[in-house]
């Protein structure tokens, strides 16, 4: 092979052809005052309010933003380090917005929120770029939330179902397992990949430790996530603006493919996760102090809850004009000592469709994911339900209910009536068979099996320790000996005409399962 | 560095302004600027005195009075009573910034704008000078004073700067776009048929 460089210059040749000769001209300022990643600007004129700017210091080109128009004065946000830059260095208007680069050339990368490889990868060249703060598509380029996005967590997806363009807050303390059940919801992207169906995965890691995000990488590698995933990367090292600018960078590059169903491609179907929002929102209310705009609640800005109302509303299902591509968004809120009624965590409470709320004292007594379901909620999701999953999930839900109530008289032991023991077993049992190993997502004909077995009682006798070698047995021996019976359900995605075949072939399998144990 | 970003020093020098076209028009306001250019010059040459201007352990009386003996000889009675009022009202640490928003105020009273004219090399000579200021008056209707500066990072070519305006005509900028181009607009065409610039050697 030998590449033909004749060709190639000559289109290097018609581009210099047709560059254009014309004087270049911009508004320019002098900087009057820079530090911690802002720098005040005297003169230009006739900037506009988000405008990229060029600084010209001492290290190069540096980039910034404008985020305040004063009197005499501009305020900007730097991109970039603010070391080489001085007082009276002259600042550029471009006449351009924030863009990232989109594309698939993104998949399986690490950038940060400029787009920029942070992998150690060669460089990234994509055809294409986006803006990076757009407006959020209206009410005519969208339709109701309608098709599942299945996490393969059984608590979520009987319970509190997440659809196709839903905001669903993911909120708990520290160390709850607030990014496993995301990452979770990412690996069990894996078995759509290839299809209609695939769903590209967008982890934006905001305010993080760098061994944290090289930790979340190397998991969705190991899970062989990785090729259908971008990790957007601004860990607690980077600026302020660059942590400020990362989740709507990630929501560019998903609204690339969220587009591409407009032109008949795939993928089309986009998640986007936001670890966390608060750190986001703790770099905004820095930078917003440092340009002395006036602190309100907890010292943040006036303006934060549209700081994150804009960004969440940009999670689209989009119509079938529109190619009926979608965004979900995932946002995560850590709280301090289970308070959410703090500023931010009640913001975003209030922007989202309903949240997943996770609580340490469940994380602590063994109950993983630690989903408190009583009060997590999906205010959208329940259109998005296969039917099968809609048929068992109410009886679970209302036995959970039952549970929850009963479960303080449990602890006093007392001597309970016979229906009161039995409720507390069924609930106790409910709780054990919703427990979840950490990324071993359930495909959701198996999650329907299972709460189908625990909602007719077939657990109700069996020793709380064996509740999961049973679910696994009997999942297995519907894959083998009665996997066509699964398959039908698979079809009709409903238990309708099927629950008595199939009550018969758990109660066969549960003799032969009962015969082996009692035996041990 | 004064700047002409204190607001304080803006709405004195304003006054100023105003006071001075009353008395004489735009030759008294003129000399003026020149009184202030002088002061300006004075407390950049002097720091002693920038630090009595700014100060807050000088008494008010004692300043006003070194402030008349400084003054005396030869500023106007008008540039006098304006420092001397601003020492009353405690601002008398923007006096140093008042001589650049007088200058920047005159000028748009007087249609005039400051042209910066940046070139490589050796500095202009007067048929450049006379064609920027005949250009300046008829793009934007004001007269030039015009400065030369010389970059030698600019290669070649020409830049003006025009108020905020910058006309860059340099070589320098010239290269940078035409890399930006290529790397943004030829680059991906390049990659996008690379396979059709390979050749079977085989």
């Amino acid at each position: 092979m030998k590449i033909k460089t004749d060709e190639i210059a000559s289109v290097i040749k018609r581009e210099i052809e047709q560059f254009g000769s014309e004087l270049e001209v911009s508004e320019v300022g002098q900087v009057i005052e820079v530090g911690d990643g802002i720098a005040r600007v005297y003169g230009l004129g006739k900037v506009m309010a988000g405008e990229l700017v060029e600084f010209e210091g001492a290290d190069g080109t540096v980039t910034g933003q404008v985020m305040n128009l004063e009197a005499d004065t501009v305020g900007c946000v730097l991109f970039g380090s603010d070391r080489g830059i001085r007082e009276g260095d002259t600042v550029r208007s471009t006449g351009r917005l924030l863009e990232v680069p989109v594309g698939e050339e993104l998949l399986g990368r690490v950038v940060d929120p400029l787009g920029r490889a942070v992998d150690g990868g060669p460089a990234i060249n994509t055809k294409q770029t986006r803006k990076v703060d757009i407006v959020a598509p209206g009410i005519a380029a969208r339709q109701p939330v309608k098709e599942p996005l299945q996490f393969g967590i059984k608590a979520v997806d009987s319970m509190i179902p997440v659809g196709r363009g839903q905001r669903e807050l993911v909120i708990g303390d520290r160390k709850t397992g607030k990014t496993a059940v995301c990452l979770d919801a990412i690996i069990n992207q894996k078995a759509y990949w290839g299809t209609e169906n695939a769903v590209v995965c967008i982890y934006v890691a905001v305010g993080q430790k760098e061994s944290t995000v090289s930790g979340v990488v190397e998991t969705l590698k190991e899970n062989g996530a990785m090729d259908y995933t971008i990790v957007v990367s601004a860990p607690a090292s980077n600026s302020a603006p660059l942590q400020y600018i990362a989740p709507y960078a990630g929501t560019a590059m998903g609204e690339y493919f969220m587009w591409q169903g407009k032109d008949g491609k795939t993928p089309k179907h986009v998640l986007v996760v936001y670890d966390d929002l608060s750190k986001q929102a703790v770099a905004y209310r820095q930078l917003s102090l440092l340009l002395r705009r006036p602190p309100g609640r907890e010292a943040y800005p006036g303006d934060v809850f549209y700081l994150h109302s804009r960004l969440l509303e940009r999670a689209t299902k989009l119509s079938d004009a529109n190619g009926g591509g979608s965004l979900t968004a995932l946002p995560i809120i850590e709280t301090q000592e289970g308070d959410v009624s703090a500023y931010i965590p009640t913001n975003v409470i209030s922007i989202t469709d309903g949240q997943i709320y996770l609580q340490p004292e469940l994380f602590s007594a063994g109950v993983r994911p630690a989903i408190n379901v009583g009060i997590s909620v999906s205010r959208v999701g329940g259109n998005a339900q296969i039917k099968a999953m809609k048929e068992v999930a109410g009886s679970l839900r209302l036995d959970l209910a039952a549970f929850r109530e009963l479960e303080a008289f449990a602890q006093l032991g007392t001597e309970l009536d016979t229906a009161t023991q039995r409720q507390l077993d069924r609930g106790m049992r409910m709780v054990e068979l919703l427990k979840q190993g950490q990324y071993q997502p359930f495909d959701v004909i198996d999650q329907c099996l299972s709460i189908f077995a625990g909602s007719k009682g077939l657990l109700d006798d069996l020793p709380l320790p064996q509740v999961d070698a049973f679910e696994a047995g009997l999942l297995e021996h519907f894959r083998g000996a009665k996997s066509d019976l699964r398959s039908k359900l698979e079809e009709a995605r409903s238990f309708k005409g099927l629950e008595d075949d199939f009550l018969a072939a758990m109660k066969d399998f549960k003799a032969t399962w009962n015969a082996t144990h009692a035996k041990a | 560095m004064s700047t002409a970003t204190d607001p304080v020093a803006k709405v004195y020098a304003d006054s100023l302004l105003q006071l001075a076209q009353q008395a004489g028009g735009l030759e008294k306001a003129g000399a003026v600027a020149d009184e202030l250019a002088a002061l300006d010059a004075a407390i950049q040459a002097e720091p002693a005195f920038g630090e009595l201007l700014r100060s807050p352990m000088v008494d008010r009386d004692r300043r006003a009075e070194a402030l008349r003996r400084v003054l005396a000889d030869w500023a106007s009675d008008l540039v006098l009573r304006t420092v001397l009022v601003m020492n009353r009202r405690g601002r008398a640490a923007s006096v140093a910034n008042l001589s650049v928003s007088y200058r920047d105020l005159l000028d748009e009273v007087a249609g005039r704008v400051s042209v910066t004219v940046f070139t490589p090399g050796e500095s202009i000579d007067s048929a450049l000078e006379t064609l920027v200021r005949d250009r300046v008056k008829q793009a934007f209707g004001l007269d030039a004073t015009i400065e030369s500066q010389q970059d030698e990072a600019m290669i070649g070519g020409l830049k003006l700067r025009i108020g905020d305006r910058l006309v860059d005509g340099s070589v320098a900028t010239r290269l940078r776009r035409l890399r930006q181009s290529l790397l943004g607009e030829g680059n991906p065409e390049v990659r996008s048929r690379f396979t059709e610039y390979l050749e079977d050697t085989n």
